[in-house]
Order: C-alpha cells, then structure tokens, then sequence
C-alpha cells in the first residue's frame, strides 16, 4: 500500500466517521460482496411503485421505504421533523439518537424495509428507524370461538399485538419467544412461545426443527404452517389445536405446551394436543365446575349424535326394521312409504343440502346468511317432506346431526368430523349396523396412529391417564386441577401447591 | 426407540384379545359338557391358564424379559426351530382368520343372510392389516378405546334380573354332564390370547408389569365369563342351554328400550371390535415369529401375505357348524401351543444359565 492510498483512506474515514460517533452503532468494515449502497437497495427494489424515495440532498440524507408499510405520523415524527431541522454538520450527531440503528448486513437492510421500517442514508451508510404502522385490524372479539363469559378480546392477523396480548396474560421471564422465518419468498415470520421450566424442550425442539425445514414459497396463516408440521399430513383430523383467543393459549402456555403464531394471522396452535382437547372451551373454565362438567359431556353427546346418528337411521331404514319398536313402526313406515328412494340417497341428498346451506351461510354476509337458514331449513325442509323427497324422520337426524356439530367448539375438527360422518353413511347404507361398526373401528384404528408432535392423539384415554380425566372429560373443581396433563411430559408437573 | 407398552395398555390388550374368540357361545359349551353348574368349569380353566401364565412369568424372569425367539436361536440352531416356528404361525394366524370366519358366519345368520361370507371377510381381513400396520403399540391403544366402546355392554345383561332364577342354577355341581375332557378342551380357547405376552417381551420393561397384566387379564376375564355364564344359567335353565347356539346373542335379543329393540345385531356389531383387535394381535405375533424365518422380509409385506393367505384358507369351511369343527381343531392346536412354547423355553432357559451361556446381559 503505497502512502498517497494510505492518507486518502484515512482521510476518508474520518469524515465518513466524525469524532464521537459510537463505534457499537457505526456500520462496521464491508467487503466489496457486501454492496449496501442506496444505488443497490434501488436496484434490488427496481419495478416496485410503492416504493418511496425521499432526498435531502442539502444534508446528503436519502430515505428509502414502503409507504403503505410505514406510519406517517412516526415517520414525520422520527425522521423528517428532526432531518429537516438540522445542518449537514449535525447530522451525525442526529444520527446517534436510538431510533437510528445502524446496518452492517445488506440481508438485513433489505428485510427491514420489507418489514415496513425506513432506510436511512447518509452518504452511503444506511441505518434502519423503526416507523412500522401499517393498518391493522383492531383488537375485537373472536367470531369463531365465542364465549359467554370472561375475556373477548381475540388475536389480530399482528404478530406484535398478539404477542402483547399473550405477555398481558403470562408476566413472567420465563416466557420465551424464538422468532423463526418460513417462505422462501414470503419470508412469513413464526414465532414460537414457551415457558421455560415448565415446557418439556424436546417439543419446542421438534417444533423448531420443522418449520425450519419447511421449503416453501409462502405460507399465509397458521392453518397452512400446521398443515406442513404435522405428524400425518394426510389424516383427516388437525393434530394441532389452533385458537384465536389469547386468554386458551396463555392457559396452554402454563400448562406445559408450545405455542406458535404467524404474523399475518389471527390464530395460534399449541401442541402436543389431543382429540379431546378440541371439545374443550375456555367456558368451561369461566363456569361453575358443575355446569363446565355438564357443558363439556354435553359435547361429547353431541360428538356421538353427529357422527352416528344419520348413519345409524341408514342402518335401521335399510336392514334392521326389527329394532323399531312395534308402537313406533307405524310412525316411521308412514314416515318412509312416500319416499322413493333408498335411505342411504335420502340421507346424502339431505347431508348434502345441509352442508350447502351451512357453506352458503358461512360465505355471506350475516344477514343474507339468516335469510338462507330460513330459505333452507324451514322451507326446503318442510318441502322436501311434502313432496315426497325424505321423511320427516330422516329431517330430525340430519338437523339433529347438524346442530350437533357446531356443538364442537372447534370449527376445523368439527368439519372433519361432519366429513367422516359422510362415509359412515356410505358403509351403514352398505351392510348396515356392521357397516357402521365397521366405519367406526377404522376412525379408532386410524385416531389411535395418530401423534401430536410424537405423543399420543388419544391421550388421555389411550395410554389410560386416569388423572387426566378430571379435565378432560369433566371440569373438576380448581382445586383438583393439581397437575398439569401427563401428555405435555412436562418438566414441572405440579401447578397447584397442595392447601392443607 | 421403542415404545414400551404401560402396565394398563397391557392389561386391556391381552383382556380384549382374550375374551375376542367364543364369547357368544360358551355357556351352550359349558351346559353341554358339564351339566348344571357349568360355569363352575370356568374356574378350572382358569387355574390351567394361571399355571400357564406362570410359566410365562418364570421365562420372563429367567430370560430377563428378552426375545422369547433370541432365548431360543441362543441354545438351538435355527433350522431346527424353523418346523416350530411355522407351527405356531400357522396355529396363531388361522386362530386369527377362523375367529374372524366364526364372527362373518354369526353377523350372516342374524344380519346379512345372501350375502357371501368372502365379501365380509376380505373386509375383515382389510382392517386386520390397517389395524396391523400400526404397530402393537397403536394396536393396545386402540384396544382401550375399543374396550370403552363395548364394555358398557355388560351391564345390559342387568335387564335379566327379574327374569333370573337361582333355583334354575340347581344345587348340583356338573350334573348330566357328557365328557369332562373334551368340555375343558372345548372350553379352554375362550381363555387363549395370555399367550401372546411372550411376543410381547421386547415391547415390555419392568413398569409393564407384564406378566402380572396378564394374570389380572385372565381375572377379569373369568369374572366376566362367570358373570355371563351364571346370568345365562339363571336366566335359561341348563337343559335349555344346551339346546341354544348362541345363548348370550339370544339375551341380547330380548333386551327392549322405549326407542329400539331387538339389538342384538347392533351390539353384534360393535363386537367388531373386540373381535379385531383379537384378530390383528394375533397376526402381528404370527408374523413376529415369520419374521424369525424370512428375517429380512418386509414386515408389511409378510403381514399382507400372510393375513391373505389365512383368510384364502379359512374360505374352505363353508358353514357355521364347519368353520365351528376347525376352530375346534385349531383351539386344540392353540392349546398346545400356549403349553408347548413354554415348555421348550423352559426347558432351554436352565440349560443356557448352566453352561453360563446366556450372556443376556451383553446383548
């Protein structure tokens, strides 16, 4: 290195670098692959019309970010009050305020403005300043999940706000939050939440390793993310409870499970779960333990109605007449003389409309959605009937079936379990009540493979967990509710010290 | 690793898997064998299978709860054990297919009398697979869901208390009984299945307690046996006991709710599950011991031939009475079977403990 090179660099660096300048938030040495220039940053971001670009060229300072992305009022507040009311000679002294941080990585200055934070360049070093603000929705009520009592609030499609909500309810240090990235392009961040002390660390370790293993282009919400860490993507039930109700998730929290959440999306999943955790409800808990206890057998009634009560009319229509009693056998002939078809088609015709109505119900706006219960349920119901298409019979099982089914406080469990329902239907119009038994025994064989996150979906019926069963298939008083479910495995079991 | 089976997970496969084969006829065996008071005969058996089960216990101890087939391969080559092998594979898996031939037989003749036997079997053999594909440890957690699902079922015998007679129970213990031997010989397959604990070694620790699984399997089993047979033989007099297929079918029959009657069949049905899990436990243990012969076949694979081939077989006997003759026969092998395997074990155990050959330790 010659000693006309030697001053030219050193001159360089000490205007690039003004005395006092903290060396911690001073952009530290770059290669020459390491480009981070304002040129490349535009360059990377060529063809983006919401892309903004702001100059003050009087003080060489350059902004570079997503309008759509940033909040006036913090960007004005944070960057361009101060830009506009200081000298060239000050910016660097402006520059050492905490809201500027200064970049090394060019991975990371690209990320920050896609995030919606601005670039900040002066003279070619570039720092990041925090004005994120898109609009998002407001915090409101869970229209999914809806309860009587307690808490309404629910979570929002932000992952700050979410997590807020979740630090709200669980004040501890113990509370850990490990930030993942899925989508080779989306680049969706995934938060995963635990409790350290309590959670077993093999779980948040299989979790983590899954999402990162993910190859992907995007995901958009945690319905999909689940669907791509499960432990048998191709079983009809979800393996992962998902929630959008802040107050079940911190409760899943305590209790030992992992959590995860996607920014982007109002719900969370926790695992391990099991198939009996979906019939639970934060209700449950908000009751008297007597009326949690009644409520929650109440669903599992409603579990039984709706997977065989349809199936099991199939059965008796079509083979097994014999088991109608002899006071109710004119009832259901008369009921079943008008009806040309086999039961097994009048059932799926009825299932069927039943679920077009549900689907057209869900689709449309609230109040068209009421006119189609009444379009479907009154009228196309009673019509059906007098015109010979179904018996009245036949309307009270599948409305029976059908009501049943929103009974199960999760939505994606309760459509699986109507979609199962179908191919009950299918066997019992086939062979009857073997059929049924039949259909019946491959739902267990099938829910008896199934894992969360490699522990038992049937937990804790099988392996038998009898202490379990006291919240599980019944709400016990609190003071009962001594340790947590055997299923999480968790490394602090106790979650009551005993009173005396 | 391998998940070990917990001591209750144990317990409930080896109870469903027994009580899988002749639970809706042996009160007719016991009224025809032994007379009045036949359900005494329970009790016999029950000592039998006790003692047999020790003898499970004993191999457990004496083999550290090891393979039962890696005891054996230790003393004498495999090619000599390959003749027994094959024996008790083709005793267990046509146990399995003749139980799930009876079970098509009875659904024919109180459901679906045109329709032909193959179509229920395929079907049957088809969710054996399903059920056998997952492994022991899903198949004994699917067990304890089966078992919550029927045994409920019990209780509906209660229904019968106004209609049960002690007088009809007779104070005579085995009057106009026929031929002992051949009763507690007919009698005893409704106690086989403890059996299978001894492929169930590997998949067993010390918290699974497994040979006391077993013996309280057994228990609970004779308790529910006596419980049924003394309701049958109060309900129905022995003389006309004898004279009934399927006496325990017929009380269920009469069971009456405001909403439905005539069950039978629909509880006939759900005693699917019982029967399957009977029937895939014990092709998995057929197939645990093929696998000593074709080691290096695949286990699903062995498991579908050998599931296809059983059920190929047990499509010869045509009618009840036939299917009733070889299941007979093959409850007699199976007999032999749970004594005999013990017994070679046994016998080898000491002699590999005496030449200080066991070396269990190190494997």
């Amino acid at each position: 290195m010659n000693v006309f090179t030697f001053l030219f660099r050193t001159l360089r660096g000490r205007i690039a670098q003004p005395s006092g300048h903290p060396q911690s938030r001073t952009p530290a040495k770059r290669g020459s692959s390491d480009v981070l220039s304002m040129q490349h940053v535009l360059d990377e971001f060529r063809d983006c019309a919401d892309l903004t670009h702001r100059s003050f060229p009087e003080i060489q300072v350059h902004l570079v970010y997503f309008s759509f992305l940033s909040d006036p009022d913090k960007l004005d507040r944070d960057v361009i009050r101060p830009l506009r009311g200081v000298t060239r000679e000050e910016v660097p002294r402006l520059l050492r305020e905490t809201q500027f941080q200064a970049v090394t990585d060019r991975k990371q200055l690209i990320e920050g403005i896609l995030k919606g934070q601005t670039a900040l360049f002066y003279r070619d070093e570039p720092y990041l300043v925090d004005v994120l603000g898109p609009k998002e929705r407001s915090i409101g009520q869970s229209e999914t999940e809806t309860v009587i009592t307690g808490p309404h609030d629910a979570f929002n499609e932000n992952a700050g706000s979410n997590l807020s909500l979740i630090r709200k309810r669980v004040r501890s240090s113990h509370l850990k939050v490990v930030k993942l990235s899925v989508g080779e392009v989306a680049k969706n961040d995934v938060y995963v939440l635990y409790i350290d002390g309590i959670v077993n660390p093999i779980y948040v370790q299989k979790i983590i390793e899954r999402v990162r293993q993910i190859e992907v282009d995007a995901i958009t919400d945690t319905s999909m993310l689940i669907q791509y860490i499960d432990d048998s993507p191709l079983s009809i039930f979800p393996q992962f409870l998902t929630s959008e109700r802040p107050d079940a998730i911190a409760s899943k929290l305590v209790s030992g499970r992992v959590i995860g959440m996607m920014d982007g999306s109002p719900s969370a999943f926790s695992a391990p779960t099991s198939l009996f955790e979906f019939f639970t409800s934060s209700d449950d808990y908000y009751q008297r333990w007597l009326l949690g206890t009644g409520t929650r057998l109440l669903r599992f009634v409603a579990f039984g109605i709706t997977v065989t009560f349809t199936a099991l009319y199939v059965a008796v229509a079509t083979y097994h007449y014999e088991m109608i009693p002899a006071n109710l056998l004119p009832t259901f002939v008369e009921s079943r003389s008008r009806v040309p078809f086999p039961p097994v088609y009048e059932a799926l015709l009825m299932e069927t409309t039943i679920e077009l109505l549900r689907e057209a119900g869900a689709r449309l706006p609230t109040k068209i959605g009421q006119t189609i219960g009444i379009v479907g349920g009154i009228v196309i119901g009673q019509a059906a009937v007098q015109a010979g298409f179904t018996s009245n019979i036949l309307i009270i099982a599948v409305a029976s079936s059908a009501i049943a089914s929103f009974v199960i406080p999760s939505y994606v469990m309760s459509a699986s379990i109507r979609l199962v329902r179908f191919g009950l239907i299918l066997l019992a119009g086939l062979w009857g009540n073997f059929g049924l038994a039949i259909g019946l025994a491959f739902v267990v064989i099938h829910l008896s493979g199934l894992t969360s996150l490699g522990a038992s979906f049937i937990s804790p019926l099988a392996p038998l967990q009898f202490k379990d069963w006291k919240d599980t298939f019944i709400r016990a008083p609190f003071k009962m509710l001594k340790e947590r479910p055997e299923q999480t495995e968790a490394l602090n079991p106790v979650r009551m010290k005993t009173r005396k | 690793m391998q998940e070990k089976l917990s001591y209750t997970q144990a317990l409930i496969l080896l109870y469903i898997v027994q009580a899988g084969l002749v639970l809706f006829r042996f009160p007719q065996v016991e009224a025809q064998y032994f007379g009045s008071n036949g359900w005494s005969a329970l009790l016999i058996c029950f000592a039998a299978s006790t003692l047999n089960i020790l003898m499970v216990a004993g191999i457990y101890k004496l083999g550290q709860g090891k393979s039962v087939y890696d005891i054996l391969e230790r003393t004498i080559p495999r090619v000599l054990l390959f003749p027994v092998y094959f024996a008790v594979v083709a005793v267990w898996a046509m146990m399995a297919s003749l139980a799930a031939k009876e079970y098509i037989h009875i659904l024919k003749m109180v459901a679906f009398p045109t329709i032909h036997s193959s179509v229920f079997m395929i079907v049957l053999g088809l969710l054996a697979y399903y059920l056998y594909g997952k492994g022991i440890y899903s198949i004994s957690k699917a067990a304890i869901v089966f078992l919550f699902l029927t045994v409920w079922m019990t209780l509906l015998l209660l229904f019968f208390f106004s209609d049960f007679r002690w007088s009809r129970l007779t104070p005579f213990l085995f009057r106009e009984g026929t031929d002992y031997v051949k009763g507690f010989f007919n009698l005893y397959p409704a106690f086989l299945g403890y059996e299978l604990s001894l492929v169930l070694f590997p998949y067993s620790d010390k918290k699974t307690k497994l040979t006391q699984a077993a013996f309280m399997a057994n228990l609970y089993l004779t308790l529910l046996y006596v419980y049924v047979s003394i309701i049958c033989f109060g309900v129905f007099h022995y003389n006309q006991l004898k004279h009934k297929l399927f006496p325990v079918l017929d009380l269920l029959a009469a069971v009456k709710f405001p909403f439905m009657e005539r069950i039978e069949n629909l509880f006939y049905g759900f005693f699917l599950f019982a029967n399957i899990v009977t029937v895939a436990v014990y092709y998995w243990s057929a197939v645990e011991t093929g696998l000593r012969i074709v080691p290096k076949m695949n286990r699903k694979l062995l498991g579908f031939v050998l599931i296809a081939a059983a059920t190929g077989v047990a499509a010869i006997p045509d009618t009840l009475m036939e299917t009733e003759e070889w299941l007979r026969e093959i409850g007699y092998a199976g007999f032999v079977v749970s004594f005999g395997f013990p017994l070679i074990l046994l016998a080898v155990l000491p002699f590999q403990r005496r030449k200080g050959k066991s070396g269990l330790e190190s494997t």
